[in-house]
């Protein structure tokens, strides 16, 4: 496998995907209020790992990039626009190492910039209509609901379980979390419309789910942990960030499932605390309980197994193509999602 | 505090061996993926209760097929009419017959009906007159009353020739092998049907 692939797919396609994305970012009035937020979040780069796949799969499989590249500009403004919503319900002070929008501009307007992002992502599918015909537009544009209601269902889940902060959460709950909050857009939807976009009603659509989902929940629980060993400068959030949201990860599950009694009345007492009441030395003894008990390695372990699910899923899948740097790129997505620091 | 710094539980002796851990964590996850793309289907079966039914004009061309089918098996029957009678304007031929005279854009009511006698073990060419100039294919033959593989055909067209390769293999059952024509639209247009004989 060649982890370089895959960053340089990226970047490529990432460039292709940013140069048309900017056209669709209105340049009026009111910047100050709005077009200047909403162009924020994507000026700030990122990896582009989400239109990059949507580009790759359909290349993959015989389409081209102009083929692909409206529906990839849409991934990644729905992306952005949920980031930016994702902050405020986090309460996240950073994003890609700057303040996040909300802390910048104030929540009223970062939020109204968020809806606008929202708006704007199906714009490049109409675009669809003149290039891949009617049919095909429409399907993309049912794929994209089916995607925005999964997303929005899994965010609801962990908002839900931050809110009620209950304790018998466990592996299979916070796999369909994972599942619907992060690869639906992360992962499995951008294949799933770049298959669509090379083969129509031909694609195998259930395969791509759970190629989807098996390598953006590898890529969930590595960024989990990055969350909490990562360097700040170039993981772009504040370290043990995950900890004071309280969020619901395979770490904290793992730490809840194996804590003692004490520790567990200990921890849920902290979790039921605002964010700005969870005092640092309480996180820190969280995060020292995760390393008595092995939660990162047990997370590591999980991502690792997901992910050579993935390279199977992916064999399964791609088996009878020809071979191309698209098809290689997804062949080592499982594997870089998992060496990713 | 740094990573040499912390302090670790000695052993994980309160977790599975590894292996078992990843097989089962594998496991669940599946469980959850097909669990959301069964979701997933009745979902779509609610918003568009039509999509599980077959596009119009598709269940015309299966009855069509099976129409021909069965005018096929019927006269394999004792005492049934030729399927020139239940199907007027059928047009069949065989090697080395007279070539009929089709129309050049068949239909269910006058299909294309081509047989051809093959022997097991053998590569057999198989040329016969092409009625007018539609395009046809076929690409495997599949046993009537048989428990056998299908028998791959390759069908050639020269401006007035129909050419057919059989490569029967060795071993394979003796018997009657049919499969559709299928024309451009890879609708069916008529059958082709192979008698492999001893060789």
């Amino acid at each position: 496998m060649n982890p370089s692939l895959v960053a340089a797919l990226l970047q490529e396609y990432g460039a292709h995907t940013r140069d048309i994305l900017f056209r669709y970012l209105p340049k009026e009035e009111p910047k100050k209020y709005l077009y200047d937020l909403i162009a924020d979040y994507p000026k700030r780069g990122g990896r582009a790992m989400r239109p990059s796949l949507c580009i790759a799969t359909a290349k993959a499989l015989g389409a081209s990039l102009e083929d692909a590249v409206y529906t990839a500009v849409s991934i990644e403004l729905m992306h952005n626009a949920m980031l930016i919503h994702d902050d405020i319900e986090d309460e996240s002070d950073l994003r890609r190492g700057l303040p996040a929008l909300h802390q910048k501009e104030g929540m009223p307007l970062a939020l109204n910039a968020g809806d606008m992002l929202a708006l704007l992502s199906l714009y490049p599918l109409l675009e669809n209509q003149k290039r891949l015909g009617p049919a095909l537009a429409l399907r993309l544009f049912e794929e994209t609901a089916r995607m925005a209601r999964e997303s929005a269902e899994g965010q609801a889940l962990e908002l839900g379980w931050r809110r009620d902060n209950p304790l018998d959460i466990n592996e299979s709950d916070y796999l369909k979390m994972v599942l619907k909050k992060t690869c639906w857009l992360a992962t499995i939807h951008p294949c799933r419309t770049g298959a669509l976009i090379a083969q129509g009603e031909k694609a195998p659509m259930e395969a791509w789910v759970r190629f989807g989902f098996l390598v953006g929940a590898a890529f969930q629980i590595q960024d989990d942990r990055l969350n909490l060993i990562g360097d700040t400068d170039s993981y772009g959030k504040e370290q043990n960030g995950d900890i004071y949201e309280g969020k619901r990860t395979l770490m904290l599950i793992h730490l809840l499932e194996n804590a003692t009694d004490e520790e567990r009345h200990r921890l849920h007492r902290l979790l039921g605390l605002p964010r700005n009441e969870r005092a640092a030395g309480e996180i820190a003894w969280v995060r020292d309980r995760m390393d008595y008990y092995d939660c990162l390695e047990y997370a590591r372990l999980a991502a690792h197994a997901l992910a050579g699910a993935a390279v199977y899923e992916s064999k399964q899948i791609l088996k009878n193509l020809p071979n191309s740097r698209d098809k290689q790129f997804l062949e080592a997505l499982p594997y870089w999602v998992i060496d990713r620091a | 505090m740094s990573e040499q710094e912390r302090v670790h539980r000695p052993t994980l002796d309160r977790t599975a061996p590894t292996r078992n851990f990843m097989d089962s964590f594998v496991k669940k996850s599946y469980q959850v993926c097909e669990e959301n793309i069964q979701q997933g289907m009745q979902a779509a079966e609610k918003i568009n209760p039509t999509a599980a039914t077959p596009p119009p004009g598709a269940v015309e061309t299966y009855l069509d097929f099976w129409k021909m089918y069965i005018g096929y098996l019927l006269p394999l029957l004792p005492g049934v009419p030729p399927v020139s009678a239940l199907f007027p304007g059928n047009a069949t031929w065989n090697r080395g017959g007279p070539p009929p005279a089709v129309s050049s854009a068949p239909t269910a009511a006058n299909a294309w009906m081509l047989e051809a006698t093959a022997a097991c073990g053998e590569t057999t060419r198989v040329v016969l007159p092409r009625p007018g100039t539609s395009e046809i294919s076929a690409t495997l033959l599949y046993p009537i009353q048989l428990e056998a593989p299908p028998v791959p055909v390759e069908l050639k067209l020269t401006p007035t020739e129909i050419h057919l390769r059989f490569k029967v293999p060795e071993g394979q059952k003796l018997g009657d092998y049919f499969g559709p024509l299928l024309d451009t639209h890879q609708k069916p247009c008529g059958s082709l049907t192979l008698h492999v004989v001893e060789g």
